[in-house]
């Protein structure tokens, strides 16, 4: 029997040609993509390469273009990846092992297991900035369960002539009166003739003599940074009487203020009128008040009459307090003489401010809410590449191992583990370089876009790179574009050193397993 | 003789004994270990947990304040938080600001990429397929913020450079007229385009790669060309993965932060016009943690409200791509 075959000749052309145009369209757009690539690197390499050069990656942000660093964003960096991969690793392997290697045979079990292989799934494709969210709630600000940490400080105590007490923060002081901020009084203006002595009144007092101060310089418009002798240092533009150019000292005015609050070996002085500035503690001669404790401004109010009213201080005079409440969030506002008792809620702190694993609840805009939100970003992708290592590994190994009188464990432990160990590790770089390019969580924790200094401690804020880039990219002055540019090249090279380790871990350590 | 009997009997006993205890010790590290393994894979379903629970009661806590009602939100078009003495919060203008973006993504990433796939899978010699893979790696691994960047300074300078070259001769004057904002939604759409166009490629090339070639070489038995096999076999037995790659792409594109961010503007209005700017949900997040909103206001509570939306979508689109995925995949062999 034979088939006969009806060919038309002008159909069959016709379908070559379509052929040949297919290629040729296929061709087009395939170049697309590697045009996009093309244009995208050079274009970034003609705006950045001007800028590259030591004192971008030794130096801090600033208000020039020219002068601008990228040191403390590349450390924040550094800070940010090393918490996320100890936290994301373990805890990604882990979990794929669990689901690889220790697969149940029950029913109900069985059910579990496609459920948590279906939650990972999802939770590759929640967005980041989701988990900037998740970030902001669960690390940064814990529910509010534990207090909030942009009000703590020291605090002061004083008597006032009319042998009142009151304790709380200086925040500024005007010709004649201070306001003060106490926890229990709010906001309060006092007035010189309030206070019982002139020795109690809030004051602090820098050395008589002109500071020289000589250290890395960065301005954003209203502050200079500097950091002298390691020790973080603001000093507002109206206190600088001579700017000396680069590593050059400049002279900064002696300057009474009053104490607001502590951080590092620094203390937060509020002045009349400009503000807040940071003062090393060195270089204050003398204090007059010192009172270490720490205090946030949701309290307990237990009144007179028994009743009990929890909430946030809005503000007070001398006599009326006035609270928002926790739950409804009414406005309550009630007599001091009210009051019998109060109660803080204090913030909970583990070690010293110069240990380097220093842990303060809640964890707000820091190095370690950073890199945990960072770690929930990148797990499912840890997670994921690891079960496609271990699923690579060939059974007739698993299966030798439990022949050889292996548990599961002693199987994964010297067989399976070791065995996918490339697998893994080149899925677990990928992952990292996806962490250290992420811009959104961290932007939504409250990571800081203008921190001169690298963190020394896990609570210290930080910059990191992609952040620092946005920055530079939305500011109005168009010159700062090529700053970005320059450092999405520094971004570029350490993704391409990432890969390449990647590369050549999977080439060097991967040996033919079956 | 007796002596050397017990000995010879004891020892056996004695390995034995020591055998069980550490049989015991296994069994004990075993069951930690398992244990431990298992709290890794609960702390996965903890996180989705957590993220639900956190954005379901912020949300909640967001529609109990007086500034904002259910009604306003979901059918609403105007949002306003932060201007104006009255705050309106109506969804619909960051949906469509981020529907515009993500459309004009899939025009890009959706053809340029499934062609691509077909042309790796079906077309491409070994040694382009060599060249083309990384450089589809490199696009997949650069940082959004980075092709936000581009978008700004090199797609709409280009896009309101030709726009103004275009309509010169209809444009009294010198130079025409961009009819692109310095800040739209083309831009920042061309831009997330190219970033999806890997995932779309990839995930579409996986699933054309898993037709065996049995259904090829009978195509071609038949006298078919290389185009007839590709579109009319290969491409319709992989239409679920094709498809699936498609919705996971589009759900890249909806949760995309900084590219929007940087180049797609931050006026929420009803998006029509895609040469305007438009502010889509992730934006909007951004504008508010990088802004100054009281911890406790009202545009602080917001941004929940806009993440839960934005979660609620994107999961949509990764659980019917999942599913698209399983239900429809042709087995074959």
């Amino acid at each position: 029997m034979s088939i006969k075959l009806r060919t038309d000749p002008a159909k069959r052309d016709k379908r070559r040609k379509m052929d040949r145009r297919f290629l040729w369209l296929c061709l087009g757009v395939t170049s697309l993509s590697v045009i996009a690539l093309s244009v995208l690197l050079i274009t970034i390499f003609a705006q950045g390469v001007k800028h590259l050069d030591g004192h971008f990656l030794g130096g801090g942000p600033s208000r020039f273009p020219e002068e601008s660093g990228f040191k403390a964003a590349i450390l924040g960096s550094i800070w940010i990846l090393a918490i996320c991969a100890i936290t994301a690793l373990p805890l990604g392997v882990g979990t794929a092992v669990f689901l690889e290697e220790f697969k149940p045979k029950r029913k109900i079990e069985k059910r579990a297991h496609s459920v948590v292989q279906l939650n990972i799934r999802n939770l590759a494709g929640v967005p980041s900035v989701v988990y900037g969210l998740l970030g902001l709630t669960l690390f940064a600000r814990m529910f509010g369960l534990v207090g909030t940490t942009n009000q703590y400080a020291r605090w002061d105590e004083y008597k006032l002539a009319s042998g009142q007490e009151v304790v709380g923060l200086t925040t500024g002081n005007q010709q004649g009166s201070y306001i003060f901020e106490s926890d229990l009084l709010g906001s309060v203006e006092i007035t010189d003739d309030q206070f019982a002595d002139d020795s109690v009144k809030p004051n602090v007092t820098i050395g008589a003599d002109p500071i020289v101060v000589e250290g890395t310089i960065a301005y954003d418009g209203e502050e200079f940074a500097i950091e002298a002798n390691g020790v973080k240092l603001f000093i507002p533009s109206w206190l600088v009487e001579t700017e000396a150019a680069d590593a050059e000292p400049f002279e900064a005015e002696p300057f009474a203020s009053t104490l607001a609050r502590t951080r590092d070996a620094a203390y937060i002085v509020a002045t009349p009128e400009r503000g807040e500035v940071e003062v090393p503690s060195s270089s204050i001669k003398d204090r007059e008040s010192d009172i270490d404790t720490v205090f946030v401004r949701r309290n307990n109010y237990i009144l007179k009459d028994g009743r009990v009213l929890k909430g946030e201080l809005i503000s007070a005079t001398l006599d009326d307090i006035t609270i928002q409440t926790e739950g409804d969030r009414q406005l309550v506002t009630f007599p001091l003489a009210d009051i019998s008792s109060y109660k803080r809620k204090e913030m909970f702190q583990l070690g010293d401010e110069d240990w380097p694993f220093l842990i303060r609840f809640p964890l707000g805009g820091s190095v370690l809410t950073g890199g945990l939100t960072l770690m929930l970003v990148v797990l499912p992708i840890v997670i994921i590449s690891s079960q496609e290592a271990l699923k690579a590994i060939p059974n007739s190994l698993r299966e030798a191992a439990l022949a050889m009188g292996c548990t599961r464990w002693q199987m994964v432990s010297r067989v399976t583990l070791p065995a996918a160990v490339p697998g893994i590790m080149t899925g677990a770089i990928l992952a990292m370089s996806r962490a250290i390019g992420e811009a959104a969580p961290i932007l939504v924790i409250g990571g800081a876009v203008f921190v001169t200094f690298s963190p020394t401690n896990m609570m210290d804020t930080f910059a990191a790179m992609p952040l620092q880039i946005y920055t530079w990219t939305g500011m109005p002055n168009e010159d700062f574009k090529e700053v970005a540019a320059t450092g999405i090249i520094v971004l570029l090279a350490v993704l391409l050193v990432f890969n390449t380790a990647a590369v050549l871990i999977r080439q060097k350590l991967q040996k033919p397993l079956s | 003789m007796t002596a050397l009997d017990t000995s010879s009997r004891a020892a056996p006993r004695i390995v034995l004994k020591e055998r069980r205890k550490s049989a015991a010790l296994r069994k004990l590290r075993e069951s930690f270990v398992i244990g431990s393994l298992v709290l890794c894979a609960l702390f996965s379903v903890f996180v989705t947990f957590s993220i639900v629970v956190i954005l379901f009661t912020e949300t909640v806590r967001f529609f109990g304040m007086p500034e904002v009602t259910l009604g306003e939100f979901f059918l609403g078009t105007e949002w306003n938080p932060l201007m104006g003495a009255e705050k309106h919060f109506g969804i619909w203008p960051l949906i469509s600001g981020t529907m515009m973006v993500a459309v004009i993504a899939a025009l890009v990433a959706i053809p340029l990429g499934l062609v691509t796939a077909v042309y790796l899978s079906e077309y491409a010699p070994a040694r382009v397929r060599s060249t083309l893979k990384p450089v589809l790696e490199i696009l997949a691994g650069i940082p959004t913020v980075v092709y936000g960047f581009f978008a700004l300074t090199v797609i709409t300078p280009a896009l309101r450079g030709v726009s103004s070259f275009v309509t010169s001769p209809f444009v009294e004057g010198e130079g025409g007229r961009s009819v692109f904002e310095y800040f739209n939604s083309t831009s920042a759409g061309l831009a997330v385009g190219i970033m999806c166009l890997p995932i779309v490629c990839s995930l579409s090339e996986d699933a054309l790669r898993a037709v065996p070639r049995s259904l090829r070489e009978g195509a071609y038995a038949l006298g078919s060309t290389r185009f007839d096999v590709s579109v009319k076999v290969v491409v319709p037995a992989a239409l679920s993965g094709v498809i699936a790659s498609f919705l996971l792409a589009l759900a890249r594109a909806v949760g995309e932060t900084m590219i929007v961010a940087l180049a797609a503007g931050g006026l929420a209005r009803i998006a029509y016009n895609p040469a305007d700017g438009a502010q889509t949900m992730t934006a909007y997040m951004v504008q508010i943690f990088l802004g100054d909103a009281g911890s406790e206001s009202v545009e602080y509570y917001s941004s929940y409200a806009v993440g839960a939306t934005l979660f609620v979508m994107t999961l949509a689109l990764t659980l019917i791509g999942n599913w698209v995925l399983r239900r429809f995949r042709e087995e074959y062999e």
